[in-house]
C-alpha cells in the first residue's frame, strides 16, 4: 500500500482522475466501493452469528456486543468495517485491539490462535466485556484481524453482576482481569485459559456457551476476508482498505470545515459516585474547531472519584467521539479514519482517564455518557440545527442475582435489566420514547424473553403523563417500569440523572430525572405511569415533598448502591428518564400538543399552563382564539424567563387521586 | 506517585478537584498560519496515545509520536511489559 500515514495532504478523492485512483488505491472506484461495503456486510455476519449462536440473553437478545476487521501491522491495526452493534464496544475497540496485539506480540501469533482480554485499563471497556481478537493471515502474514466483544453478565468479583454501585473502590474487587490471553490455540480451546475464565464466574454456564460463540463469529469474519482475498487478490483488497479509511478520514475533515470555526464549551454534572453523595461531579468540555481539524479538551473534569464511575481513557474517547461524530458527520461509514482529524484530551486521573487500580465497573456508562452529553451541549452553539437536547444518558441498571428455582432444580442466576429512558428533542422532531442511548444502542431483553429466563415478573410499563421536556419539539416521556421478584436475591442499582435532570436546549424544559421505588402493595392503584405517593417508598432519586421524582426536589438518595438483600414477593418500580424539550414550547404546533393530550403524553393542565393551548371540553379540538390570546399572556409573563420545566407538580395529586 | 516498580500499575487519587492538562510552549513556529503558540501535550487520537506538537491558533499539528515508557501515557503499564513474549503470551 503506497501510504500509511494520514492523508491530509492527499488529493480529495472526488477531484482524483480514474487513473490517479486506481494509481494510488490498485483498483478502480466501483471495485473500491464493493471491497468496503464486503467488509462492512462480513462484520454484519460476524454480528449475527454471534447473536444466534450466545447463550445468554444478553449477547442473544439484548445484543450488548459488537463486531469488526483490523487492518494488520501495516495500518497500524486500524478499524477497517464495522457495523451495527453496541457503539461504545465498537469505538472503543477502535483503541484496545491495537493495544492488545501490540502487547501480545505479533511474532507469536499463529493461523488458529484467538487472544481473548477484559482488561480495562489495556484501552477496553470495563471488565464485563471481553474481547477476542483472531488474525487472519494472507500468504503467512497476519494481514487482517477479525475480532468480537461480548459483556458477560458476570465475571466474579463481590456482587452478581459486577455493577458494585456504592461499594467498591478498587478494579481487584470487581472479578477477573485478563490482559491479552491465549484462548485457542491451533483452533483448540486453551483449557487452563477456559478454566481460568470460567471458574471465576457465577455463570459459567452462560459464559461458555458465549466465549465459544465469540470464537465463531471471528472464524465468519475470517472465512469472507479469505474469500474477498481469493476473488480480488491481497494488493486490490489492502488498497480497498486505504481507500475506505482516507474516505472515512476526508469526509469527516469536510464535515469539520462546514461547521463555523470556534471554541465551545459545555459544563454538565453526575450525580455522585454512591460513596461520596454529597457533590455532584463535573465534567466539562471545550470543542475547538479550526478548519478541517478539532480538538475536545476535557481539563477542568472532576477528579477520579471514591466509587466506581470514573471512566479509563478508551471509553471517555470513545464516548466523545460517537457524539462527534454523530453531530458533525453523522451519515459517513464509521471507520479509523474518521477518527484521524481529530485529538481527545483527557486530564490523567480525572473521571475520564481514571487511573488504576481504581474500579470503574459502572464508569463504562455514566462517564462516558456524560463525556457525550458535554460534546453533544457544546456542538448544539455550533450547529443548533443538528443538535439535539439530553437524552436519559445511560440507563437505569437494576442488576439481581441469586438462585432460580422455578423448575425445580436449583440454577444460579444473574440478570441486569437495562431499563431505557427516551431521547431528547431535535430541531426537526420530537425525542424517541423508550430507546437506549446513542453510545449503548442495544436491544432490549423483552418482558416475555425476562419471565422466562429469570425469576422476575412485569407489573407494568407504561409512559408517564406530563415527563416529557416541554418544547416546540418536545422529549420522550419518562417510563414506569414495574417487576416484582420471585425469588429472594442481591440487588445492585446503578442509575445516574437523578440529581440534575435531562436539559432542554434553546428554551426547551428539562425533563423528568429517574428514580427507584419500592412499591408497597401489588395492588396500588396506577394511572399514566403515576401512583399516589403514600403507597411508594422512595429508594433512589431527588424527590419533592410529596415523594415524586422531581430535580427541584430537596431530598436526594444515591442512586448506586449494591450488596442488598432483598427479599421474594418484593416489588421495584423503576422512573427512567424524559428526554429535554427543543426550542420554546409556545410555539409548539398546537395540533401536536392536542395529539399529546389525547395520547395520555401530556395533561390538559399542562397544555395550558405549559405549552399555552387551550382545548375544546371534549379534547377533540384546539380552541385557536383563545390558545392565541393564551400564549400572547403567557409570553409576556416569561419574556427573559427560560422555560425550566415542570415546576409545580400539584396537579399530580388530581391525576393520581 | 509509589514505588518504581509499581509505576504504571498503582496510583493514587489526585488531590486536585478539576485537573487540566498541561500544554507545554516548545518555542516553534507554526508552519501553515505562522503563530508562535506552539505546545507539546498528551492526546488520545486515531491511533491511540499519542504526544503531539500542535499550533495552539490553528490546530496544526508539527511532530506526532509514540509516548516514551516515561511519559506513562496510557496511564497503565503492564509490569511484564519488557518480558519477551512467548507462544502462550
Amino acid at each position: 500500500v503506497a501510504s500509511l500515514e494520514s492523508t491530509v495532504a492527499r488529493q480529495p478523492l472526488h477531484d482524483m482522475s480514474d487513473a490517479e485512483f486506481e494509481a494510488t488505491y490498485f483498483c478502480d472506484r466501483v471495485t473500491a466501493e464493493i471491497i468496503r461495503n464486503a467488509m462492512v456486510m462480513a462484520v454484519r455476519h460476524m454480528t449475527n452469528a454471534l447473536q444466534r449462536s450466545s447463550f445468554s440473553p444478553i449477547v442473544r437478545d439484548q445484543r450488548d456486543m459488537a463486531c469488526g476487521i483490523f487492518g494488520g501491522e501495516d495500518l497500524a491495526y486500524d478499524a477497517i468495517a464495522v457495523a451495527e452493534g453496541c457503539m461504545l464496544h465498537i469505538c472503543t475497540a477502535m483503541y484496545n485491539v491495537r493495544e492488545l496485539i501490540r502487547e501480545y506480540d505479533l511474532e507469536n501469533l499463529r493461523p488458529g490462535d484467538v487472544i481473548c482480554a477484559n482488561d480495562p485499563f489495556r484501552g477496553g471497556n470495563h471488565i464485563l466485556d471481553v474481547t477476542l481478537i483472531r488474525p487472519v493471515f494472507v500468504e503467512g502474514r497476519p494481514e487482517f484481524f477479525t475480532s468480537n466483544r461480548a459483556h458477560h453478565t458476570d465475571m466474579g468479583g463481590s456482587n452478581p453482576g459486577g455493577w458494585n454501585g456504592g461499594s467498591v473502590t478498587t478494579i481487584y474487587q470487581e472479578g477477573l482481569r485478563l490482559g491479552p490471553t491465549l484462548l485457542y490455540t491451533d483452533d483448540e480451546p486453551v483449557r487452563s485459559t477456559f478454566n481460568l475464565f470460567l471458574d471465576n464466574t457465577r455463570l459459567p454456564h452462560n459464559s461458555v456457551g458465549d466465549l465459544r460463540a465469540q470464537y465463531g463469529a471471528c472464524i465468519v469474519g475470517e472465512r469472507l476476508l479469505h474469500g474477498l482475498v481469493a476473488k480480488y487478490g491481497l494488493r486490490i483488497v489492502k488498497g480497498a482498505v486505504q481507500y475506505a479509511l482516507d474516505h472515512g478520514e476526508q469526509s469527516m475533515r469536510a464535515a469539520i470545515a462546514a461547521m463555523p470555526d470556534g471554541d465551545y464549551e459545555f459544563t454538565d454534572y453526575i450525580d455522585d459516585d454512591g460513596i461520596e453523595t454529597e457533590n455532584e461531579l463535573r465534567i466539562q468540555c471545550g470543542v475547538r474547531l479550526r478548519g478541517e481539524r478539532a480538538e475536545i479538551d476535557f481539563s477542568g473534569t472532576e477528579r477520579q472519584c471514591e466509587g466506581n464511575i470514573s471512566s479509563v481513557w478508551s471509553v471517555s474517547a470513545s464516548g466523545a467521539m460517537i457524539a462527534f461524530k454523530m453531530i458533525v458527520d453523522p451519515f459517513a461509514p464509521l471507520n479509523s479514519g474518521a477518527l484521524r482529524p481529530v485529538d481527545l484530551v483527557l486530564p490523567a486521573g480525572s473521571m475520564l482517564n481514571c487511573l488504576p487500580p481504581t474500579s470503574h465497573a459502572a464508569g463504562n456508562v455514566t462517564s462516558p455518557e456524560r463525556a457525550a452529553s458535554v460534546v453533544y451541549g457544546a456542538l448544539a452553539s455550533a450547529a443548533p440545527e443538528r443538535a439535539f437536547a439530553e437524552n436519559v444518558s445511560g440507563s437505569s441498571n437494576v442488576v439481581w442475582g441469586g438462585e432460580d428455582t422455578r423448575s425445580g432444580n436449583v440454577k444460579p442466576f444473574v440478570h441486569m435489566l437495562n431499563a431505557f429512558g427516551s431521547w431528547g428533542a431535535t430541531a426537526t422532531s420530537d425525542g424517541l420514547p423508550y430507546c437506549l442511548s446513542v453510545l449503548g444502542n442495544c436491544s432490549e431483553i423483552s418482558v416475555e424473553i425476562m419471565e422466562v429466563e429469570y425469576p422476575i415478573l412485569c407489573l407494568d410499563k407504561e409512559f408517564m403523563i406530563d415527563t416529557a421536556g416541554a418544547g416546540t419539539f418536545r422529549g420522550g416521556p419518562a417510563i414506569s417500569y414495574t417487576n416484582q421478584l420471585l425469588a429472594s436475591c442481591e440487588l445492585s442499582f446503578f442509575c445516574d440523572r437523578m440529581r440534575t435532570a435531562p436539559w432542554g436546549l434553546f428554551g426547551g424544559g428539562e425533563a423528568l430525572p429517574q428514580a427507584l421505588y419500592e412499591v408497597l402493595d401489588v395492588d396500588a392503584p396506577l394511572k399514566q405511569g403515576w401512583s399516589p405517593s403514600d403507597m411508594l417508598r422512595p429508594i433512589s432519586g431527588r424527590f419533592d415533598r410529596r415523594g415524586h421524582a422531581n430535580a427541584n426536589g430537596k431530598v436526594f438518595k444515591t442512586g448506586k448502591f449494591s450488596h442488598r438483600r432483598v427479599q421474594a414477593g418484593t416489588i421495584l418500580r423503576i422512573v427512567s428518564a424524559g428526554g429535554g424539550g427543543y426550542g420554546d414550547p409556545l410555539e409548539r404546533d398546537p395540533a401536536r400538543v392536542l395529539a399529546d393530550v389525547r395520547n395520555q403524553l401530556v395533561s390538559r393542565q399542562a397544555a395550558h399552563t405549559g405549552y399555552g393551548v387551550v382545548l375544546s371540553d371534549d379534547v377533540r379540538r384546539v380552541d385557536e382564539d383563545a390558545t392565541h390570546a393564551l400564549r400572547g399572556r403567557l409570553a409576556r409573563r416569561r419574556r427573559e424567563i427560560t422555560w425550566k420545566g415542570w415546576r409545580d407538580r400539584a396537579w399530580l395529586d388530581e391525576v393520581t387521586r | 506517585m509509589s514505588d518504581d516498580i509499581l509505576r504504571g500499575i498503582y496510583y493514587t487519587r489526585p488531590t486536585a478537584r478539576y485537573l487540566t492538562v498541561d500544554r507545554v510552549p516548545v518555542g516553534a513556529t507554526c508552519p501553515e498560519c505562522r503563530r508562535s503558540d506552539v505546545r507539546e501535550y498528551p492526546v488520545f487520537a486515531a491511533r491511540g496515545p499519542r504526544i503531539v506538537t500542535k499550533c495552539q491558533a490553528c490546530l496544526a499539528t508539527l511532530v506526532d509520536r509514540e509516548p516514551t515508557d516515561g511519559e506513562l501515557h496510557p496511564p497503565f503499564r503492564p509490569m511484564t511489559r519488557s518480558w519477551k513474549g512467548t507462544r502462550a503470551g
